[in-house]
């Protein structure tokens, strides 16, 4: 695994003296003996420290009590074989694929909270649920909401976890996501919901209302969509044509539409973004997408890395930008297969 | 030079209080906390090393008030800012190399960002003012004057005389009793203009010069609303400096309207707090809500639409002429409110023009009209309609109390 990295470094998370990186570094192997960054497997950058997994530990890279760590946790035996993992400010969520147990870590005190999902709530608040397969598949936290998503593709919040109905969605759920204050759930017959709150266009519903419950994205009826990703207060949705639609607040241009960029209008409703170089339309397929809390980033299928919003931290990976308003390609990694972001952070993964 | 490091030291003579305060932000993330505990007790590691390390807590504590309802927010998070701003100034002005103008300027803004964004921290109430208290000595030689010219000129501009059709004058009291402004107005929810009721503020005859808020204020931030009224779609809010408003709303209107509302000014700026005096009358309340004082300072024609607001009003007129239109609660069916549910407080009449086609049932409203002159007071009481427009240049201040 390799780590081309661009943004915060402000907790020495990548082990290196910069504050920032405002270009594509690449990772190789960090100042701890024990620790390769190619050996190992990067779950998630938040802001004061990164999450790996290595063999059976997890490491956390940086400081989420000030100080400079490189700290190892063992993963509990129950989980060894395919762990999740999530974390924010406080807490440290450890799950795995073949069981509906969670781990819960207080990153101040250490100490391990045990919860299940299938035993946390009466099981008549939820009929509709599939008892008995909840393997939990994917769990995406940060510091005000989480979710998690089962092999029986139920769906629940809360770091002590609430169900949720999802019987009246088109399909069985395939992907969730969660941005600083909405949540967006993705089927398997490419419909989108968006639930949580709207004050800032996030929902894609065409208003400022919140809502309680997974509501459809009735603008994307029709097409395909085959990926989702929750920036902040901003959204975007990935069609089975690579075709990107993105929603919600635009103050630092992470929408990156380029007939915006004078006026930085938000968007209330998914709006198609095309690409530029050099004022030349691009068509090239759109192979990934993630976004940090305001910033975008693409990855085409030439391995073209795009990115746009908030660059005070050089998560942009282009030093020429204050901020950009629409999506500029910043640099080529032939080799690059996926991306992930941090709040303030831009990671492009090769294998 | 030595001036600098006199003003540092001071601003670091805090430094006890705040590291007090500590411990009401303990609900921080462990790394933000651990990183203000260093910082506070080692001031010597404060440098433009660590700046972006104070940046940074001060962009993510925003980003973190940024989320849910404003009035939700949790405290500590603002308190954070407040210390963290605190800790950014004291950054600038360990460097013996900025000069004066630039560390002035930026110490307001980082002072103006705290004060908005930030809450006061129990141990150092008035922390961040206290620190603009103490660069206030110096940043009146930063700041240019406006010609006594440019000023007589503007505040000699005739004023037209307004339609006062079809209306009923408001009562007048001349400093009536508590007990008769309580039993005659309050109990009765009806307006009164007070005449003799303020004569002791120092602001009637320190702010008719505009020089003295560039001295005051020069170099401070304010939200200042662009448009000619709030109901219009251009209508905006722009931060700028108090020189920046004056110079280029309220003597020169080449741009869009600009009006200093409802701007709780006094609590950014506590040296002007001195210049006013609370009216005895607030002091019949339901609540133990404290006082909303706010300022209202603009050009001459900004318009505040028919509207009504929840508190009773006591509107105090300090600088030049404002006319208000009046209609009893009773009255709102004539007046055809917005339908829409933030707007449905503000009326789509305009007094000073009905068109009758449009809002017929206008003709059955009962307007009372007064035309408010530095040093007198208008009541307004609660959910009373009023319609208020500036005849010249005007600095009012309202006291809002429930």
């Amino acid at each position: 695994m390799e780590y081309y990295v661009a943004g915060s470094n402000l907790f020495n998370q990548w082990f290196d003296d910069l504050d920032f990186f405002s270009e594509f570094r690449k990772m190789s192997k960090s100042e701890d003996p024990n620790f390769d960054f190619r050996l190992a497997n990067l779950m998630q950058i938040n802001w004061s420290y990164n999450i790996f997994q290595l063999r059976k530990n997890l490491y956390l890279l940086g400081a989420f009590d000030g100080r400079k760590i490189a700290k190892k946790i063992d993963i509990p035996e129950e989980c060894r074989k395919s762990p999740l993992v999530a974390g924010n400010d406080y807490n440290l969520v450890i799950g795995h694929n073949n069981s509906s147990a969670l781990w819960i870590l207080n990153l101040e005190d250490n100490s391990i909270k045990n919860v299940y999902l299938d035993r946390e709530l009466p099981l008549e608040l939820s009929p509709k649920r599939n008892k008995t397969d909840n393997e939990i598949q994917k769990l995406v936290v940060n510091n005000f909401s989480c979710l998690y998503l089962t092999k029986g593709k139920n769906v629940y919040s809360g770091i002590l976890p609430s169900y949720i109905d999802t019987s009246h969605c088109n399909g069985h759920i395939i992907d969730v996501a969660c941005g600083y204050e909405h949540y967006m759930l993705l089927t398997s017959t490419g419909y989108v919901y968006t639930w949580g709150d709207g004050r800032r266009l996030q929902l894609g519903q065409d208003d400022t209302s919140n809502l309680e419950t997974p509501t459809q994205v009735e603008a994307l009826a029709g097409i395909k969509i085959i990926k989702i990703k929750a920036g902040g207060w901003h959204s975007m949705a990935l069609s089975e044509f690579g075709d990107l639609y993105v929603w919600g607040l635009n103050d630092t241009g992470q929408l990156g539409i380029k007939e915006s960029e004078n006026d930085l209008k938000s968007y209330a409703l998914p709006k198609l973004v095309d690409l530029y170089d050099d004022n030349e339309e691009v068509h090239l397929q759109i192979k990934d997408i993630a976004c940090g809390s305001k910033h975008s980033v693409l990855l085409l299928e030439d391995g073209s890395v795009w990115t746009t919003g908030a660059n005070k931290y050089g998560q942009l990976a282009c030093p020429q930008y204050p901020n950009s308003k629409n999506f500029n390609k910043v640099c080529v990694i032939k080799e690059a297969c996926r991306l992930k972001c941090g709040p303030w952070t831009t990671v492009v993964v090769c294998n | 030079m030595s001036d600098v490091l006199d003003l540092c030291r001071k601003f670091e003579l805090f430094l006890p209080n705040v590291e007090l305060s500590l411990s009401e932000v303990i609900e921080l993330d462990g790394c933000t906390k651990s990183l203000l505990n260093h910082f506070i007790k080692n001031p010597n590691t404060l440098n433009q090393r660590t700046l972006i390390k104070i940046q940074a807590i001060i962009d993510y504590m925003h980003e973190k008030i940024n989320i849910g309802n404003w009035k939700d927010v949790k405290l500590y998070l603002r308190k954070t800012i407040t210390i963290s701003s605190y800790l950014k100034l004291l950054i600038y002005w360990k460097d013996p190399n900025n000069p004066m103008d630039d560390l002035l300027k930026e110490s307001y803004k980082i002072i103006d960002f705290g004060l908005v964004f930030g809450c006061p921290i129990e141990n150092e109430l008035q922390l961040l003012q206290k620190c603009a208290g103490l660069l206030n000595p110096y940043s009146s030689d930063y700041v240019s004057e406006i010609s006594t010219n440019t000023i007589k000129l503007k505040h000699n501009e005739v004023n037209v005389e307004p339609n006062k059709c079809n209306t009923v004058p408001v009562d007048v009291m001349d400093c009536p009793s508590m007990e008769s402004f309580y039993t005659n107005r309050i109990l009765k929810e009806k307006p009164v203009v007070l005449i003799n009721c303020m004569n002791n503020w120092p602001a009637l005859t320190k702010w008719n010069d505009q020089n003295y808020f560039l001295k005051m204020a020069g170099l401070r931030t304010v939200a200042v609303e662009l448009g000619s009224k709030y109901t219009d779609s251009d209508w905006t809010q722009k931060l700028m400096t108090v020189e920046e408003f004056i110079k280029d709303h309220i003597y020169q209107s080449n741009g869009p309207k600009g009006y200093l509302a409802q701007y709780q000014l006094f609590d950014q700026i506590p040296e002007l707090k001195a210049d006013i005096i609370e009216p005895e009358y607030c002091c019949f309340a339901e609540t133990e809500n404290p006082i909303d004082v706010m300022a209202w300072y603009g050009p001459k024609g900004t318009v505040s639409p028919l509207h009504h607001d929840p508190k009773k009003n006591l509107l105090s007129q300090v600088v030049g002429e404002k006319q208000i239109y009046l209609f009893p609660p009773s009255d709102s069916k004539y007046l055809y409110p917005h339908d829409h549910e933030l707007l449905s407080n503000t009326a789509k009449v305009d007094p000073r023009e009905p068109n009758y086609e449009i809002y017929p049932e206008y003709r059955h409203a009962k307007a009372y009209y007064c035309k408010l002159k530095p040093g007198q007071m208008l009541f307004i009481p609660p959910k009373w309609w009023h319609f208020v427009e500036s005849l010249s240049i005007s600095f009012s201040v309202s006291f809002w109390w429930d």
